[in-house]
C-alpha cells in the first residue's frame, strides 16, 4: 500500500502528536501501530464500580507473576483489573539484561501506547537543561536552547490541557495552564515553611495533564473536566486526562487525513541509496504474521525510545551496515531514565480537624534547586521531588482500633501524612545501551532487546542527598514521625522515562539527529519519541517529547510542502 | 448464591452472635461474594470462616450504617483468597489466622468464637492494642484488618458509609471533619 505523504510508526504519546500535527497540515498520514486499537466507549473499564470488579479489581497474584513480572515490579501501583489491558505481557515480550545489568522495561502496545498509562506530570525543561551538557562535558551539546522550544511548549500545553500554576521559576518555566488542583493545608504549610527556611526551593502544585477548565477545542473532542476519581490509568470515559486516544488521534481522525493500521509490527525501514532517502516501511501482522510494505515521502519514528532504536538497528543496508542512521554508532546508546529511591514520609498534627473530598489525580512538586539556586553540591545536575499528603486515618491505612470507634475514625481528628520522593537526573553514558540480542528472537522472528545498563555514582549520590534534604525540609516544617529508609535506588527503566537512544547533537559524528529531530544521514527520517533527548534533565519528559514532535512535524511539513525533502 | 452457600454463611453469622443482624435481614441477605460457589466457603475451612466472620463483625459492626457482615466481607475475603491469592499468600493467610486465633482465644477466656460478644470484643481490643504497639508488633493481624477494611470500603455498602462517591465530581482539599 503506498502513496502516503507520511508514515508515523507508533501511536503513543509522541506518535499521536506527530499524526495530529501532520494531518492538520494537510498531509495524508498512515500510522502503524503494533498493538490493538483502543476505543474508549468499548474498551475502557473505568466506570465499573470496584464492587463489581473481579477480586475487587486486583490482578490474581499467579497471573501477575507469570505474565507481568517486570510490569508489576516497576508499575504495579498503576496495575489493576481495568488497566491491565494497557500493559504488555512480559511472558509474550521477553528481553535480556546483559551481565549485571538491570533494566525494567515497562510497555503498552496498543493505540495510544503509554500515553494511556502515564501519571500525567507535565513539566517543561528549563534553560539550564539545554546548556549543562556543554558546561560539564557529560553528553553532547543540545543543538537547541530553551527559547527555541518555548513556543512549542505553549502550543502543546494549550492543546493537551495542563492544570497548574505559574510561579516565575526560571528553572521550571511557566506555561499555559488551567486552574490547578488546590493544595491541601498540609502542603501549603510545607510550601510556606520551605519558602521561609530554604530560599531557592519552592513547593508547587503538580502540573498535571487533567482538564479543570476545558477549552472549546478540548470540548469539541468530547473531553470533559476531571471528575476527581484518580483512576486515570484505566483510561477515562470523560476523556479528562490527556492521552493519544483521548485527544491527538481523534484530532487527527477528524481531519480526514489519517489512516491507522493496528497489529502492524514494524520490523525495518527501507533506505533508497540512490535517492538518499528512506522510502518504505516493512511490517509483520501481529496476528497472521503476514508481511507488508508501505511507502511514503516522510517517516516519523515514534515507537518509543527502545522500540525505535531496535527498528533502526534492524534496518541494515549497504549504506548503513550497522543500522539505519547509525554512522555515528550512537543508536541504542546513552539510554537514560530517572532515578529514585525510597520515599520519605512525615506527619503533621496542625490540620487534624480537616479531611478532603474527592480523589485528586496529582499532588505537589518541588522543582530542582541543586546546582541552580544552591551551589556546592556533591553531585552534578540535580533532582526534583513529587509528593502528596492525606490524613493518616484515611481508609486503607493500617491503624489501631475496633468497633464503632474504628469504623468512624475517618471522622476523628488525625494527623496528616506527607510523602515525598525524588526524581533525579541520570547522566548520558554511551555504555548504557540497548542492542539486538545476537541469537534470541521473539515470536515474530525479530531479535529481542538486550540491555547494558547500570545507575552510576552520581545517581547514587543524588538519591542520598535527596533523602537528607527531604528530612531537613520536613523537620524544619515541624513534621514528626519522619521515615526515610536508606540505601535503595531504582533500576534503570523503573521510572518509565527511558530516553536518549538516538540523541540530537551538532556533530553528525557523535549524534544521530539534528536539532529538528531529523536524522543527520537521512533527511526524510524524523525521530521524535524520547530517543532524541541529549540529556534527561530531572523533569518528567513526555511534555518535552510532544513539544519537540510538534516542532519537528511542522518543520517537516514545511520542507515537504516546499519540495525540500 | 446457592442455597447451601447462603445457609452456610447464615450459619456462620448466627454462630458468632450476629442474631440481631439476621433478624433484620430480608429474605435475601445482603452478602455479595465476588464469585458464586457451589456450597460453603471456597477457601476457608468452616472454622476459619467463622473466625473471619467474628472478626469482621467486631471490627466493623453494624451501626447506623451497614457493617462488614452486611457488606458480605467474609465471603469477599474467601473469594479473594481462592481466586486472587497465590499458594504462598494462601498458606501464610491460613497460618496467620491460626496464630491470631490462638492469641484471641487466650484473651477471651479460652474460646474467642464461643465467647459472649462483649467478652470477645474485650479480647480483641486487648489483642488489637498490642498488635499496634509498634509498627511491626503483629504485622499479620494488621494486614488482615486492613484487608477487612479494604473489602468493606470496596463494597457498595461500605462505599456509601465512607462517602466514597465513585464520581466525586470535584476536589476539596480542606473539609472540616465536623461536617461529615
Ligand atoms: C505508569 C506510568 C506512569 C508514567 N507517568 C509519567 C508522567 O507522570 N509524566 C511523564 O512525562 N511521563 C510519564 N510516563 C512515561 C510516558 O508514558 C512516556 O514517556 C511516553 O508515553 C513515551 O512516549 P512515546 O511516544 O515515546 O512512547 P509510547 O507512548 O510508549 O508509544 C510507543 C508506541 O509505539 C508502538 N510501537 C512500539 N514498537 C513498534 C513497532 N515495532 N511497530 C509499530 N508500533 C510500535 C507501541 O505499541 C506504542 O503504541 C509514565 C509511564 C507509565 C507507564
Amino acid at each position: 500500500m503506498s502513496n502516503f505523504d507520511a508514515i508515523v510508526i507508533g501511536s503513543g504519546m509522541s506518535g499521536g502528536y506527530a499524526a495530529k500535527e501532520l494531518t492538520e497540515r494537510g498531509l495524508k498520514v498512515l500510522v502503524l501501530e503494533r498493538g490493538k486499537n483502543v476505543v474508549p466507549a468499548e474498551d475502557y473499564n473505568d466506570t465499573v464500580p470496584i464492587w463489581e470488579r473481579p477480586n475487587l479489581g486486583r490482578i490474581p497474584q499467579d497471573e501477575l507473576e507469570e505474565h507481568y513480572a517486570v510490569q508489576n515490579k516497576a508499575a504495579g501501583w498503576a496495575m489493576n483489573w481495568a488497566s491491565k489491558q494497557f500493559f504488555v505481557k512480559d511472558s509474550e515480550h521477553p528481553y535480556e539484561e546483559a551481565d549485571d545489568s538491570k533494566f525494567q522495561w515497562v510497555r503498552g502496545y496498543h493505540s495510544g501506547g503509554r500515553s494511556v498509562l502515564w501519571s500525567r506530570v507535565a513539566l517543561r525543561l528549563g534553560p539550564q537543561d539545554f546548556e549543562e551538557n556543554k558546561k560539564d562535558g557529560h553528553g553532547v551539546d543540545w543543538p537547541v536552547r530553551y527559547k527555541d522550544i518555548a513556543p512549542w511548549y505553549d502550543k502543546v500545553e494549550k492543546f493537551v490541557g495542563i492544570a497548574g500554576q505559574n510561579e516565575g521559576l526560571p528553572q521550571l518555566p511557566d506555561g499555559v495552564f488551567q486552574p490547578p488542583f488546590a493544595l491541601t493545608d498540609t502542603e501549603k504549610h510545607l510550601r510556606e515553611s520551605v519558602k521561609a527556611n530554604f530560599p531557592g526551593r519552592t513547593v508547587i502544585h503538580t502540573r498535571t495533564a487533567n482538564l479543570t477548565q476545558p477549552t472549546e477545542e478540548q470540548m469539541s473532542l468530547g473531553r470533559a473536566p476531571c471528575q476527581a476519581r484518580n483512576q486515570c490509568h484505566e483510561g477515562c470515559s470523560f476523556k479528562a486526562y490527556f492521552s493519544s486516544v483521548n485527544a491527538t488521534l481523534p484530532a487527527a481522525q477528524r481531519t480526514g487525513n489519517l489512516t491507522l493500521i493496528n497489529n502492524a509490527i514494524v520490523h525495518s525501514i527501507e533506505y533508497n541509496a540512490a535517492k538518499k532517502r528512506v522510502s518504505a516501511v516493512h511490517v509483520i501482522d501481529k496476528i497472521t504474521k503476514n508481511t507488508s510494505r508501505y511507502t511514503a515521502k516522510l517517516i516519523f519514528l515514534n515507537a518509543s525510545t527502545v522500540g525505535s532504536a531496535m527498528i533502526l538497528l534492524q534496518s541494515k543496508s549497504e549504506s548503513f551496515p550497522s543500522g539505519l542512521a547509525n554512522r555515528s554508532d550512537q543508536v541504542g546508546r546513552n539510554l537514560m531514565d530517572h532515578v529514585t529511591g525510597a520515599g520519605i514520609t512525615g506527619r503533621l498534627n496542625k490540620f487534624a480537624h480537616l479531611t478532603s473530598y474527592g480523589r485528586r489525580p496529582c499532588g505537589i512538586y518541588i522543582p530542582r534547586y541543586g546546582n541552580i539556586t544552591e551551589d556546592g553540591k556533591p553531585y552534578i545536575r540535580g533532582f526534583g521531588y513529587q509528593g502528596w499528603s492525606s490524613p493518616v486515618n484515611t481508609l486503607n491505612k493500617r491503624r489501631p482500633g475496633i468497633g464503632r470507634e474504628f469504623k468512624e475514625s475517618y471522622k476523628h481528628p488525625a494527623p496528616w501524612e506527607i510523602n515525598l520522593y525524588a526524581f533525579g537526573e541520570v547522566l548520558p553514558n554511551p555504555d548504557n545501551r540497548v542492542e539486538l540480542h545476537p541469537t534470541k528472537k521473539d515470536k515474530w522472528g525479530l531479535p529481542v532487546a538486550q540491555f547494558h545498563t547500570t545507575m552510576g555514582e552520581n545517581e547514587r549520590i543524588i538519591i542520598e542527598e535527596a533523602r537528607k534534604d527531604a528530612i531537613a525540609m520536613l523537620e524544619e516544617a515541624g513534621f514528626t514521625d519522619i521515615k526515610a529508609p536508606k540505601g535503595h535506588i531504582t533500576a534503570m527503566g523503573n521510572r518509565v522515562h527511558e530516553m536518549g537512544t538516538a540523541r540530537m547533537g551538532r556533530d553528525r559524528n557523535t549524534s544521530v539527529l539534528n536539532g529538528w529531530c531529523q536524522a543527520h544521514d537521512v533527511p526524510n527520517l524524523f525521530i521524535t519519541d524520547g530517543s532524541f533527548m541529549a540529556s534527561s534533565a530531572c523533569q518528567n519528559p513526555s511534555l518535552t517529547y510532544m513539544a519537540f514532535t510538534a516542532r519537528a512535524a511542522n518543520y517537516a511539513a514545511d520542507k515537504l510542502q516546499a519540495g525540500a525533502l | 448464591m446457592t442455597a447451601d452457600r447462603r445457609q452456610f454463611i447464615f450459619g456462620a453469622i448466627s454462630l458468632v452472635g450476629g442474631n440481631a443482624l439476621l433478624a433484620s435481614c430480608k429474605s435475601e441477605p445482603n452478602i455479595k461474594p465476588t464469585n458464586i460457589a457451589n456450597s460453603g466457603p471456597l477457601f476457608y475451612s468452616a472454622a476459619d470462616f467463622v473466625l473471619v466472620t467474628r472478626l469482621c463483625d467486631l471490627i466493623l459492626p453494624r451501626t447506623e450504617t451497614p457493617g462488614a457482615l452486611d457488606a458480605g466481607v467474609p465471603a469477599i475475603l474467601d473469594s479473594l483468597m481462592d481466586q486472587w491469592a497465590n499458594s504462598e499468600t494462601q498458606s501464610n493467610h491460613r497460618r496467620d489466622l491460626a496464630d491470631i486465633k490462638t492469641g484471641l482465644d487466650a484473651n477471651s477466656g479460652g474460646n474467642f468464637i464461643d465467647a459472649e460478644y462483649s467478652v470477645a470484643e474485650a479480647g480483641l481490643n486487648v489483642f488489637d492494642t498490642a498488635a499496634f504497639s509498634d509498627e511491626h508488633a503483629h504485622f499479620a493481624y494488621q494486614g488482615l484488618k486492613q484487608l477487612i477494611e479494604v473489602a468493606y470500603a470496596a463494597s457498595e455498602a461500605g462505599s456509601e458509609t465512607y462517602h466514597r462517591n465513585p464520581v466525586p465530581g470535584y476536589w476539596d482539599p480542606a473539609v472540616p471533619i465536623d461536617t461529615l
